[in-house]
């Protein structure tokens, strides 16, 4: 939760503000320096994060599984639409995905996309490649544009816990298609039940390891309460316990006190 | 990336999607709530901020819990009243007493999220009086998905009747199995709407004997061979049309009555066939636990209405070649490179 307060700006108050952000800047930049590689998600206040993320997988999870007995994909749109039945599935996941973002579960915020894959002919890893507002560019089928990588490049642009997530996703996907190749009669990968059923064992798998990274942090952290339904209050860990993996800004009874005023319109 | 890792047009198989986090301005997004949504303003733009603020409330919540700090109870207040389910469902965790005496925890039940209504039964079942805890023996027997998601009512589509006016659709009775419905109208003027058109309300013993007379009419011999000169003549195919009509007079498969008769606080249950063919009844009773007059609807698994024709051999083994395939281990680590 980012915390803003109103600074003075009378003369000496310029000073000060400028004083201020040219060490901010200074400090920033060594900060970057000091932070360059993957981003980070090992301190205790990541915990909500990954929880997040662990709801979302399990929401596309459970998406796909209804294809594996009753939802039908949706239908073209219009005589033009040269989509796959395949890819009309997955991009109405995304759709409905990025309407559960943005409703009360989802708190309001945030989209979705296809962050990698896993190439059907070769078994190989691919990243979509995006424009240059952050969009997976498409093709004229309504299919990706893709690149093969390697997962250390996976690993450079995502937090440890986000980067076994992917890489086991995409890892279930490459075992599923290199035994599937090896297989007398292969699935048949155009059967968009069969797709489905790749698409959540890949969810499995990826959930599968985000828990275990869950789990660890949480130990860590000396939380019980996360990954499992367990009936436990969340403990309070003492600061002198937390002072090396927690490095953010917590809220204050007074400023909680604030924001929950202003969704209750003051009334207490 | 050049000769090592060309640019492909390929097709993927199976995507990683997942959502990017965006960091919500907290402070600025306070401001134009309180300034343009007060009064209870519900356009979409309001409601997107009052879900990102509650979604920050609940993320500080926890922060603050972390570093051994009790939320405020304002903040608990706040969540008791919350559409963001994680929020709603934290405040009930922490504040169980409050929620039983403010009322939170019953208006929780009815709360389209599981996630919320399972932590809800949890505070009353071990806070909420006798009568509160009578109410949570009439639940189904469900899996709900470990995440927040809206439930929904079936649609129409999916129901086959009409809801009875002024009825409420009750998430913590119903699942894929059944539509539970209650009003506080009697049971007599309920079957009464329910039985317009000269349709019969059945007794148990009534219905099930009006169900084995239905299935003795799918080995009248007459009737099959009337099907397939009719399709014949439209030149149809013959054993399709007979697939079809088997299909329908499947209807729900198993005795709908079993799951009420005899069953506690269940008064008088009484059964409504939607059409001739049984594809759905309705069940209308008094019930003692919930305290109002239920209407429920028995529901077939889903999608059992839109399988139009038996499936194919080939069909069949993709089937099997599938159940196989999804039984295999998964792995929970990235595998080794290779």
């Amino acid at each position: 939760m980012p915390h803003r307060r109103p600074l003075s700006l009378s003369a000496p108050g310029m000073l000060v503000l400028f004083l201020a952000l040219l060490t901010a800047t200074s400090a920033s930049a060594a900060q970057k320096k000091k932070q360059s590689g993957p981003p980070r998600c090992d301190r205790c206040s990541d915990l909500t994060r990954l929880q997040k993320e662990l709801a979302e997988q399990q929401w596309l999870r459970h998406h796909f599984e209804q294809y594996l007995d009753w939802r039908l994909p949706p239908g073209p749109k219009g005589g033009d639409d040269e989509r796959s039945t395949i890819q009309r599935m997955q991009d109405f996941a995304q759709a409905e995905f990025n309407a559960w973002l943005h409703s009360a579960p989802g708190g309001g915020s945030s989209s979705g996309q296809a962050e990698a894959a896993t190439q059907l002919d070769t078994c190989q890893l691919m990243l979509p490649v995006r424009d240059a507002n952050g969009q997976n560019k498409k093709n004229k089928d309504g299919t990706l544009v893709m690149r093969v990588v390697k997962p250390a490049e996976i690993r450079a642009q995502y937090c440890p816990a986000l980067a076994d997530m992917i890489l086991t996703h995409e890892g279930q996907h490459q075992t599923d298609c290199r035994a599937n190749k090896k297989q007398d009669k292969p699935m048949d990968m155009t059967n968009y039940r069969n797709f489905a059923a790749y698409d959540t064992r890949g969810y499995s798998a990826g959930i599968a390891s985000l828990k275990k990274s869950i789990a660890a942090l949480a130990k860590k952290c000396g939380w019980k309460g996360t990954t499992g339904k367990t009936k436990q209050p969340i403990p309070q860990v003492p600061t002198d316990q937390r002072k090396d993996i927690e490095e953010d800004i917590i809220p204050t009874p007074q400023e909680l006190d604030a924001l929950a005023g202003t969704l209750t319109g003051g009334k207490k | 990336m050049g000769s090592i890792a060309p640019w492909l047009l390929a097709l993927a198989l199976g995507n990683t999607i997942r959502a990017e986090q965006e960091d919500v301005d907290v402070a600025a997004v306070r401001q134009k709530y309180a300034q343009s949504c007060s009064g209870g303003a519900t356009s979409e733009a309001c409601k997107q901020m009052r879900w990102q603020l509650e979604y920050a409330l609940y993320e500080g919540m926890v922060a603050s819990m972390r570093a051994g700090q009790q939320p405020p109870p304002s903040a608990i207040k706040a969540g008791l009243a919350a559409e963001v389910p994680e929020l709603r469902a934290l405040a009930l965790k922490l504040q169980p007493e409050e929620a039983v005496k403010s009322g939170a925890a019953v208006a929780a039940l009815d709360s389209p999220y599981a996630t919320v209504r399972q932590e809800a039964v949890e505070v009353l079942r071990s806070r909420g009086d006798e009568k509160q805890r009578r109410m949570l023996d009439r639940q189904p027997s469900t899996k709900w998905p470990e995440f927040p998601v809206a439930d929904t009512p079936p649609d129409p589509a999916r129901l086959k009747v009409k809801v009875y006016p002024g009825a409420t659709y009750r998430y913590l009775y119903s699942g894929p199995e059944q539509a539970y419905f209650s009003t506080a109208d009697a049971p007599d003027k309920v079957v009464a709407f329910y039985a317009q058109g000269g349709k019969k309300a059945y007794s148990a013993s009534e219905l099930q004997q009006a169900m084995k007379a239905r299935a003795m009419g799918a080995m009248d011999q007459s009737k099959m061979m009337k099907i397939i000169q009719e399709a014949q003549a439209k030149g149809q195919d013959p054993t399709q049309a007979i697939m079809a009509w088997q299909k329908s007079l499947a209807g729900l498969g198993t005795d709908p009555t079993r799951a009420f008769e005899g069953r506690q606080g269940i008064v008088s249950p009484r059964y409504i066939p939607a059409d001739d063919l049984f594809s759905r009844v309705v069940v209308v009773f008094r019930d003692d636990l919930v305290g109002s007059t239920a209407v429920v609807v028995p529901l077939p698994p889903a999608g059992a209405d839109s399988a139009t024709a038996m499936p194919t051999g080939d069909e069949m083994m993709q089937t099997v070649a599938r159940q196989q395939y999804m039984g295999q281990p998964i792995i929970d680590s990235p595998p080794p490179e290779q």
